[in-house]
């Protein structure tokens, strides 16, 4: 029943999904130390994951945000937007893991350890 | 829209419009059950049944008409303008890998396999939109996750479509304006 280009789209698919998959795999053990947070494609704030408690409101004009440190890592607690989505990423402490509020044009990633750091510092400059 | 006022055309138009109501309905129904909860920005997106099915049996034209009806109704009656952009890259993408699939390709390929490129697309080239957007490459790390949900959703919707294609072959109609297709190109 499978077709040849079947078997050319599974091949594809599984290649696809490696070479994305595993490097992540590679660093998935870290824990991450900062996340950085973005609106509008702008840094907007770095903050240390280990800060326990701390609660980030985050208020423009498409809408309101509300990120907590938990963990470890960081969540999204409260958003106005309508589709919810960004509650649904759940807690996230790993690195390249990521939290996007799509209609509030927000973005939130986990960094990890030196690799990524000197990116970091350039984005606090 | 195909302007033509011949019989044919009209029948054609009207089973399009039926098509577009359908996939909108769907769409409503699906934003009702939070599938969204275990892979957020992952949708079973069953309205793809009914684009597949147009690509099936009418023209490039008649599916991407159906798409952006489809895309419009859907955000205005949902509300979802806010990410209207992403949304139609998303179906722009599934619909451009799966016409390219069904017309160069239809013999190599099964219809789970065209649903299931046509899924993967969709959440690439939304991703691709929010990518832009946010002014960062760094949300592709998200795309495993959309990669397989992608592959699930378009396992089911292939199987959905291959059954009403089937069904639908089997009505005169059908074969009727799909043969008119096939003589007008």
């Amino acid at each position: 029943m499978l077709k040849r280009g079947d078997v050319l789209l599974i091949l594809l698919l599984a290649a696809g999904l490696a070479a994305f998959a595993i490097p992540r795999f590679m660093s998935g053990a870290a824990a991450g130390k900062t996340a950085v947070i973005e609106v509008d494609g702008e840094p907007y704030m770095t903050v240390d994951l280990s800060d326990e408690g701390r609660e980030i409101e985050i208020r423009t004009e498409r809408g309101y945000n509300l990120l907590r440190i938990r963990d470890g890592g960081i969540e999204m607690v409260e958003a106005d937007c309508p589709d919810q989505l960004c509650i649904g990423f759940g807690h996230v402490h790993r690195p390249h893991q990521t939290i996007t509020c799509l209609p509030h044009r927000l973005f939130v990633e986990v960094i990890g350890d030196a690799g990524e750091e000197a990116e970091l510092d350039a984005v606090v400059n | 829209m195909p302007s033509s006022t011949d019989a044919a055309g009209l029948r054609k138009l009207s089973v399009i419009a039926v098509f577009a109501s359908l996939a909108v309905v769907l769409g409503i129904l699906e934003s009702m059950i939070p599938f969204a909860v275990a892979v957020p920005g992952a949708k079973p997106g069953l309205g793809n049944i009914l684009v597949l099915t147009c690509l099936w049996f009418f023209s490039a034209r008649d599916a991407l008409w159906l798409i952006i009806v489809k895309t419009l109704l859907t955000a205005f009656i949902l509300g979802t303008f806010s990410t209207f952009l992403f949304s139609i890259m998303g179906a722009l993408a599934s619909f451009l890998v799966m016409w390219l699939m069904l017309r160069f390709a239809r013999k190599s390929f099964s219809l789970v396999s065209v649903s299931v490129a046509g899924g993967v697309a969709h959440n690439l080239g939304q991703l691709t939109a929010a990518a832009v957007v946010l002014g960062t490459s760094r949300i592709y790390f998200y795309l495993p996750v959309l990669l397989v949900a992608g592959v699930v959703t378009g396992v089911f919707v292939g199987m959905a479509a291959r059954y009403l294609i089937g069904t639908l072959s089997r009505i005169g109609l059908f074969r009727e304006l799909a043969a008119l297709e096939r003589d007008g190109t």
